[in-house]
């Protein structure tokens, strides 16, 4: 194996044994509480709420937008860690000696959406359980599900670390929640599927389809309830793809500046 | 003595009023794409699902609710990172100013921030939302004092946190643990007799949560609808835990600081 590789994957080893330290923390939050709560706010009261006769599966179908919490939330940890990391001790100068910045961006995004993964397969099995026969897996395709959870890390593992690339201020990390995160999420699908906001409002549906997000849940949701009215997982892949190639590659071009890379 | 402190109070609130005019553009731009969305979800998507027309209101409060938390988060973690690496509180603390002045003037600061990101909100979410958010029956007096008690709520809550917790447990269990326990049993996404109507013990356990109060506070006051809790309840119930909660910033910043 190269020497560079090897070296990357003793960075990945290092991050694993920081992390198994704080994993039944994150696992309690991520796994289970987080869950708990999606499952009765979004799955349970909600629809209920807001609709006096509610159709069949539509709590399960809101319920599915809130793993993007879960999913952004974790991905920014390992985020917020490398932005101190460039702020403050700058470990990360040391690793340009040892590898390409490139192979750094890397490792980071490698790690951070493997921990984001493993955090988010439990998701819909915890929601399941609470929601009962409320969220219909008849037509559940689980490995899809599976492949859907991991290029979804990917892509947000990726797009938060362009984000701590271009951090550089103290009030960036809720200048990117406020402007950005929140947004992308509420429009991303968290609060519903893209073929009712096509039908409220057509413009703003196409417009939407620049959000990375959307590609999440409604990959998400087809893979879960096998319905039409969600986008086909393929084109899903394809996008969530896209977009992890595009925010890598401006995490790299930007890292470069930061580190000011001869 | 007295007078000291209170000029040294000033000044730390005229300094910040200052740095806080050169961030209005920034908090203001903060609260605008998260007003522009919220509209969009409250009055244009959730009716097209069905949701009746008298929730767009109720339903748009909620929102501005959320800002406040999320905002008071973001202020906790700025506490939190002077508090570790460069503490500045400690250069105040030799200020002539006892710390619960020094404490007032953190409130003061945060509830003047609370108060520029949503603003904007309240009033441009209203005129956006048209119809369904008539400004005809807002009881403004009654409003402010809600609004300014929420906000104080908030301010002494998250700030009191921010001491107790540290960086690391903070950052990594408050929303979970905290936060995410007391907004799922709490009235502030949807009206309190909403979630009566369909879940009656979670409309019960949401008594006993202040930020349930905030919420219905402000519908009471900001739509003329009977349903909401009586703002009068919300006023006393507030500023009951703002009296607990100044306890418990005041112990916690002593414990914290150790000041002398």
């Amino acid at each position: 194996m190269n020497s560079s590789y090897r070296v990357l994957c003793a960075f990945l080893h290092r991050d694993v044994y920081i992390l198994r330290k704080h994993l039944g923390m994150h696992a309690l939050n991520v796994c289970i509480l987080g869950p708990t709560f999606s499952a009765f706010i979004f799955g349970y009261l909600q629809p209920r709420i807001l609709v006096a006769h509610m159709p069949h599966n539509l709590g399960a179908i809101m319920a599915v937008g809130s793993i993007l919490i879960a999913l952004l939330e974790m991905s920014f940890r390992p985020a917020l860690a490398f932005i101190l990391d460039l702020r403050g001790d700058r470990f990360v100068e040391y690793q340009t000696v040892l590898v390409r910045p490139y192979l750094v961006i890397f490792e980071r995004i490698i790690f951070s959406s493997l921990v984001t993964f493993v955090m988010a397969c439990p998701f819909f099995v915890v929601v399941k359980l609470l929601l009962g026969s409320e969220f219909d897996t008849s037509a559940t395709s689980w490995p899809l599900v599976i492949l859907m959870l991991f290029f979804s890390s990917l892509m947000i593992a990726a797009y938060h670390i362009l984000a701590a690339c271009l951090i550089t201020t103290d009030d960036g990390t809720e200048r990117l929640w406020m402007r950005f995160n929140v947004p992308l999420l509420a429009l991303g699908g968290f609060v519903l599927p893209w073929y009712i906001m096509y039908g409220a409002v057509p413009w703003l549906g196409y417009l939407d389809l620049l959000n990375p997000m959307l590609y999440i849940t409604e990959g998400l949701r087809r893979a879960l309830f096998g319905s039409p009215n969600f986008f086909a997982v393929t084109p899903c892949v394809i996008m969530l793809l896209t977009f992890t190639a595009i925010f890598t590659y401006a995490a790299i071009v930007r890292f470069k500046q930061r580190i000011d890379h001869v | 003595m007295h007078t000291n402190h209170a000029r040294t109070f000033c000044a730390l609130v005229r300094r910040d009023l200052y740095v806080l005019r050169g961030a209005f553009v920034k908090s203001f731009l903060d609260g605008i794409l998260i007003l522009l969305t919220q509209v969009v979800i409250t009055r244009y998507f959730f009716p097209y699902l069905g949701m009746p027309q008298e929730l767009i209101a109720p339903l748009y409060i909620g929102t501005v609710v959320m800002m406040l938390i999320h905002q008071n988060f973001s202020l906790s973690i700025e506490n939190l990172l002077d508090l570790q690496s460069e503490r500045i509180i400690e250069y105040r603390l030799i200020l002539p100013i006892t710390p619960p002045w020094l404490m007032a003037s953190y409130i003061t600061r945060w509830i003047l921030r609370m108060m520029v990101t949503t603003s904007p909100l309240i009033i441009l979410g209203a005129l956006l939302l048209g119809p369904a958010f008539p400004l005809t029956n807002i009881q403004p007096g009654l409003f402010v004092v809600i609004y300014l008690l929420s906000a104080l709520l908030f301010a002494t809550y998250f700030l009191a946190s921010s001491f107790a917790y540290s960086y690391d447990w903070f950052i990594n269990n408050f929303w979970p643990r905290r936060l995410d326990p007391i907004l799922t049993f709490s009235a502030f996404l949807f009206p309190w007799y909403r979630i009566t109507d369909v879940c009656w013990w979670a409309g019960v356990i949401s008594l006993a949560n202040p930020v349930t109060y905030v919420a219905e506070g402000c519908r009471a006051t900001l739509i003329a609808n009977t349903n909401y809790l009586n703002p009068l309840l919300c006023i006393a119930i507030l500023s009951g835990a703002c009296i607990v909660g100044a306890y418990w910033l005041l112990s916690s910043m002593y414990k914290r600081l150790d000041p002398v």
